[in-house]
């Protein structure tokens, strides 16, 4: 019996027949500077940092900005280069002269195309400021994207607050860019406003844009995690035609943080559009969690202590069963929709007061001990007295003088 | 000004203006293996909470479980009664008899109608596992159903595992247990396993079962977040037309948890599915993590202590000014797509080692200090954290 054989996956049902992984921007050295509870790592450690993002197969590591940070990202652009990474190096700039001339000679230094993400100075919500200055900032936008393609700039256009622009809005702000040199276009949801449906609705929408003026659709998509959706907007923008989603590691950012890129690239490799070993990503995750001292929360989707973990009967009786077959596949997909074993993880199962005899005879088992009724009956006592998850020492103690065992 | 995107999805607003939520933070909730089991009054504590938010039913515990289970269950429902609370009790159970009869032990004694949430594996991989055949089910669950609505109890089938059950299988248990009598079914994807696309193509083909049945019959949705997409699953299937939502607070629950209920309740509210007061939610998710032991996190959509700062200069030229032009409502959205004023919260400047200038005078708009903007950023520069 096979894994394909048993689960009916209702994720198939009538969803894409089948999806391409979308490329991957990491955000993770731009954005982790804005959250709130992160410290700033020194330089050094994020140089270090960068090779092990760079273990994660991603597509850009964006690693800052054009302005007064400039000196460490020229660094850290110098050490994926020097270093050859497998991932392509990206900085965001403003719309300005100097910064794009600064990329382009650093382009030409490194010999590497830098990709840049050039904000337009300018966003929907600043409508209030009347019509003369939203038409000086979409002139100097326009000059910003001419002036950017005459350089041979890889440039990608972002669009904050793209999730709240009124589509009238995007006309008159993106046709003219898709106009004179735009090539790709960041649609972002800068304050977490979208849902799924708004999103699907929003990425249509820009398509449609290109496709009227005679372009393939080149579309990014970036979000943040206001109402907890921007993973599943993420996913939506995907399976909507967005061809590149920028992510940074456990969604460290401002506010609610944005899309975690380690969720977004579990979920692609779940649903199939992505094959490759993913055993690394803990490890990553970790490593960026330690650099800016921020904690990895037992509730953490596949990440976090407690996501393989069970302390319920019912569970752990199925598990242990699923085991006894023989089949470690069956054991791990039982009562999990992750499969512990392709992170580098396994199954625990614990003891405590919703534990029923199987939790305790496994944990005996584990633990070299005879399943004596009485062994069994002082543990289940114990667990049912407790109003938390036995720890071993509480296991033992409950087990009285042969606590030494 | 704004344009809402999502807002033009008329089927969410037409299917489901009667959405109900079920809090199953005091049983599922308590399954978490990192959560502490608090005591009665604490529970008691948090019920009256779900009751303040406008929460529809509770599940309040699997009384199977043992004696204390039995204990806190029967108070729960007494508190209930006392109280004339609008909540709706159910306590949850296997499909056998010893795990029913406590429940309808608990009805008798309170004199409080329960709903019975009676659960079974259907999954082919449980069953396999278990060597169960589908006759085999199909008995457990007709005696099951039969006892329990025999005895007074509502019941609502569960089928643990829906997301990956075989069609045909589903079929054949929800027909049986709404032919003895199960007034409601609950879809569950236990194992955090569902995408929004599998949610919706579960929920129709189930209001297809329903309808077959020529019976009327509530449908809820139950999901965890295994993936991270128990809210948007949740929503997806308000979308399809379910009934009822299940969520917990700070989404505790086995392994990494259920759907945060206090994130369906914003949503919702965003999407005006439902209009319920919001103003003590932070209570409620406060309460249950002091009770339960549990950490809010510091970024926890809308409630974490970060949801409503900002130590970023990219955010805090534009942010500035509108609050400096006392543009209140303009500043909130400019901030966040979740108003503060929904929770009775106030968006904060901070001051941060990659901060701005710009971001020490918004603080100092909204705090006393003898401090000069470029002595804060010093001092956060300094310590290389906020300050």
């Amino acid at each position: 019996m096979t894994e394909e054989e048993l689960i009916h996956d209702w994720n198939r049902f009538d969803g894409p027949a089948a999806i391409h992984a979308p490329e991957v921007v990491d955000l993770t050295m731009v954005e982790a500077a804005h959250a709130p509870a992160s410290r700033h790592p020194a330089l050094s450690e994020r140089l270090r940092l960068l090779h092990r993002l760079d273990e994660l197969g991603v597509d850009l590591l964006c690693v800052g900005g054009t302005g007064a940070d400039w000196p460490e990202t020229l660094a850290l652009l110098s050490e994926i280069c020097e270093s050859r990474m497998k991932a392509r190096p990206a900085v965001f700039c403003q719309p300005d002269r100097p910064a794009l001339e600064r990329l382009a000679e650093t382009s030409e230094t490194l010999g590497t195309a830098i990709h840049v993400f050039l904000n337009p100075g300018f966003s929907p919500l600043q409508d209030w400021k009347g019509d003369a200055w939203v038409a000086q900032a979409r002139e100097t936008m326009l000059e910003s994207v001419m002036f950017a393609a005459g350089l041979g700039l890889n440039v990608t256009l972002n669009v904050p607050d793209a999730a709240r622009a009124h589509p009238t809005w995007l006309v008159q702000t993106l046709g003219p860019a898709l106009d004179n040199g735009a090539e790709r276009v960041c649609l972002i949801d800068t304050t977490g406003s979208a849902t799924p449906a708004g999103t699907g609705q929003l990425v249509r929408f820009t398509r449609e844009l290109f496709a009227r003026k005679g372009l393939t659709p080149r579309l990014d998509w970036f979000g943040y995690n206001d109402r907890g959706l921007s993973l599943a907007n993420a996913l939506t923008a995907h399976e909507c035609g967005v061809q590149r989603v920028h992510a940074s590691i456990l969604g460290l950012s401002e506010r609610s943080g944005c899309i975690p890129l380690e969720l977004l690239l579990i979920n692609l490799r779940l649903l199939g559009a992505l094959d490759r070993n993913m055993e690394a990503l803990a490890g990553v995750c970790a490593r960026v969690a330690e650099t800016y001292q921020v904690e990895v929360l037992h509730n953490y989707p596949v990440l976090g202590k407690d996501a393989f973990r069970t302390g319920t009967g019912v569970h752990a009786a199925a598990i242990i069963k699923a085991e006894r077959k023989g089949l470690t596949w069956l054991a791990d997909l039982i009562y999990s929709g992750v499969p512990a074993a392709m992170f580098g993880f396994e199954q625990l199962i614990e003891v405590g007061p919703m534990a029923g005899e199987s939790n305790v005879l496994h944990w005996l088992a584990r633990n070299g001990l005879e399943a004596t009724p009485e062994r069994v009956q002082a543990i289940l006592q114990a667990a049912k007295q407790a109003d938390h998850v036995l720890s071993p020492e509480e296991i033992r103690a409950a087990l009285g003088e042969e606590a030494t065992l | 000004m704004e344009f809402d995107w999502n807002l033009p999805d008329s089927a969410l607003l037409q299917l489901n203006q009667q959405v109900q939520l079920q809090d199953e933070t005091l049983r599922d909730g308590l399954q978490r293996p990192s959560a502490f089991d608090p005591p009665i009054e604490a529970k008691l504590e948090i019920l009256h909470l779900m009751e303040a938010l406008g929460i529809h039913g509770a599940d309040v515990g699997l009384p199977g479980a043992g004696p204390r289970a039995v204990a806190d269950v029967t108070a729960i429902v007494n508190e209930i009664v006392k109280h004339n609370l609008k909540l709706k009790p159910s306590c949850a159970g296997r499909t056998l008899k010893v795990d029913i009869q406590p429940i309808v032990d608990i009805a008798q004694k309170t004199g409080k109608v329960l709903e019975a949430d009676l659960f079974i594996g259907s999954s082919p991989v449980r069953q396999y596992a278990e060597d169960w055949t589908l006759e085999k089910m199909l008995k457990v669950t007709e005696e099951a159903v039969v006892y329990a609505v025999e005895q007074g109890l509502e019941v609502m089938y569960v089928t643990e595992d829906t997301i990956r059950s075989h069609p045909e299988t589903l079929r054949q248990l929800y027909t049986t247990a709404i032919e003895c009598g199960a007034i409601r079914i609950c879809l569950c994807d236990t194992v955090g396993h569902a995408t929004p696309d599998g949610v919706k193509a579960l929920v129709r083909f189930m209001r297809t079962v329903v309808k077959d049945t020529g019976k009327s019959v509530k449908i809820d949705w139950h999901g965890h977040r295994d993936r991270g997409l128990g809210l948007a699953n949740t929503l997806a299937a308000v979308e399809a037309g379910v009934d009822r939502v299940h969520g917990t607070a700070l989404g505790i629950g086995e392994r990494v948890g259920n759907t945060p209920m206090e994130h369906i309740l914003v949503n919702l509210k965003l999407l005006k599915v439902l209009d319920n007061d919001l103003s003590r939610l932070q209570d409620y998710v406060d309460t249950v993590s002091r009770h339960c032991k549990v950490p809010l996190p510091h970024s926890w959509p809308a409630l974490g202590r970060d949801s409503f700062r900002t130590t970023s200069p990219r955010s805090a030229e534009r942010l500035v000014e509108l609050y400096e032009l006392g543009e209140r409502q303009l500043f909130e959205s400019a901030f966040s797509s979740v108003q503060g004023a929904l929770l009775g919260k106030q968006p904060q400047f901070a001051v941060g080692p990659r901060s701005g200038a710009i971001n020490a005078r918004g603080w100092l708009l909204q705090n006393e200090s003898n401090l000069s903007p470029e002595e804060l950023l010093a001092q956060a520069r300094e310590k290389r954290c906020v300050l």
